[in-house]
């Protein structure tokens, strides 16, 4: 075998690996891959600001109690909404991959709608909280860390709340519109699904601890 | 290709009954008389078994390759690390912080400060 030939072999070898490009290590398309890496990059983000909220609250030597400051009802509600809104998005998922794309918007827009009343919660308990004066560096209970950890973390989970609300809208528009992809509607929903994950731990570590 | 998994209805609606069910326990959890390590061990159990519902169902993670399986349990490593590099920061941090306020408070004032007129 000449040089040429085993060159051209190995690369043959390597290309029929699983690593080497010519198969799919994940089996997922491309858009469904980089939505997972977007997600674990995000998720990161996401740990850092929790081990920093974790670790002002243990040197901490005093914590306000949540349950006195907060309505625990209404963060009760935001799960309740947040957690539907993602079941039906895991619905609007398989309607699309079942190729019915009507049931797949009436899910979308119900899914659109869990986030915007969640928003509402949240920007009613923003202003509550402000409203008894707290801020991002100061507020009356005399643990300052308390407020910056509250607004920074439910803030950032806001925004993409927010950002969410805004693909699942496109996605549900270009589908109303017969611009269908159920790969879309699934890339879409694993971003929603990953906003549910991270209330569950903010929802966890900061309201009821 | 993507592995062919089900897509019934009755499987999210179980799924949702189990997450709410976990997050009203969650709830009960909060407002027991317990030390705080345990009800923090207690609600990290239950919120992982809540997003280990999501992932596997919701999300798909249950249908889908190994090795995608494997790289979004990163974060989770990576959150387990980054505690342990933090716990011994922890250690006398707040009497520290103390003592570098107090050193501020005595300290002269720059040489180069100017008074505000």
């Amino acid at each position: 075998m000449s040089h040429s030939e085993a060159l051209a072999a190995e690369q043959d070898r390597v290309l029929a690996s699983a690593w080497g490009g010519g198969k799919s290590p994940f089996a997922a398309n491309w858009g469904k891959l980089m939505m997972w890496l977007f997600l674990i990059s995000d998720a990161l983000t996401f740990v850092a600001l929790i081990a920093a909220y974790g670790f002002m609250r243990y040197v901490s030597p005093r914590w306000p109690a949540q349950a006195e400051i907060f309505d625990m009802r209404l963060i009760g509600f935001m799960t309740f909404t947040l957690i539907s809104s993602s079941a039906v998005m895991a619905m609007a998922v398989g309607a699309a991959r079942t190729h019915n794309p009507k049931l797949a918007v009436r899910f979308l827009f119900l899914t659109i709608l869990g986030g915007l009343i969640f928003l509402g919660c949240q920007a009613y308990e923003w202003s509550h909280f402000i409203g008894e004066g707290a801020r991002l560096w100061s507020n009356p209970w005399g643990v300052p860390q308390f407020s910056a950890c509250f607004f920074v973390m439910t803030g950032f989970h806001g925004f993409h709340v927010t950002t969410g609300v805004i693909f699942l809208l496109v996605v549900a528009l270009r589908a109303a519109a017969g611009r269908y992809s159920d790969e879309g509607v699934e890339i879409a929903g694993l971003y929603w699904h990953f906003i549910d994950v991270v209330w569950v731990f903010i929802f966890a570590l900061f309201y009821l601890l | 290709m993507e592995i062919a998994h089900p897509h019934g209805y009755r499987v999210y609606g179980l799924c949702w009954l189990g997450l709410l069910g976990l997050t009203v326990l969650a709830m009960g959890v909060s407002h027991l008389s317990m030390a705080p390590a345990i009800k923090a061990l207690v609600l990290v159990g239950l919120s992982l078994v809540k997003v280990l519902l999501i992932a596997a169902y919701f999300m798909h993670l249950r249908f889908e390759k190994l090795n995608l399986v494997l790289i979004t349990g990163v974060p989770l490593l990576l959150a387990v690390i980054m505690w342990f590099m933090i716990v011994p920061d922890t250690r006398d941090t707040s009497r520290r912080v103390l003592v570098m306020r107090d050193t501020a408070v005595q300290a002269p004032a720059a040489p180069h400060a100017q008074p505000k007129p």
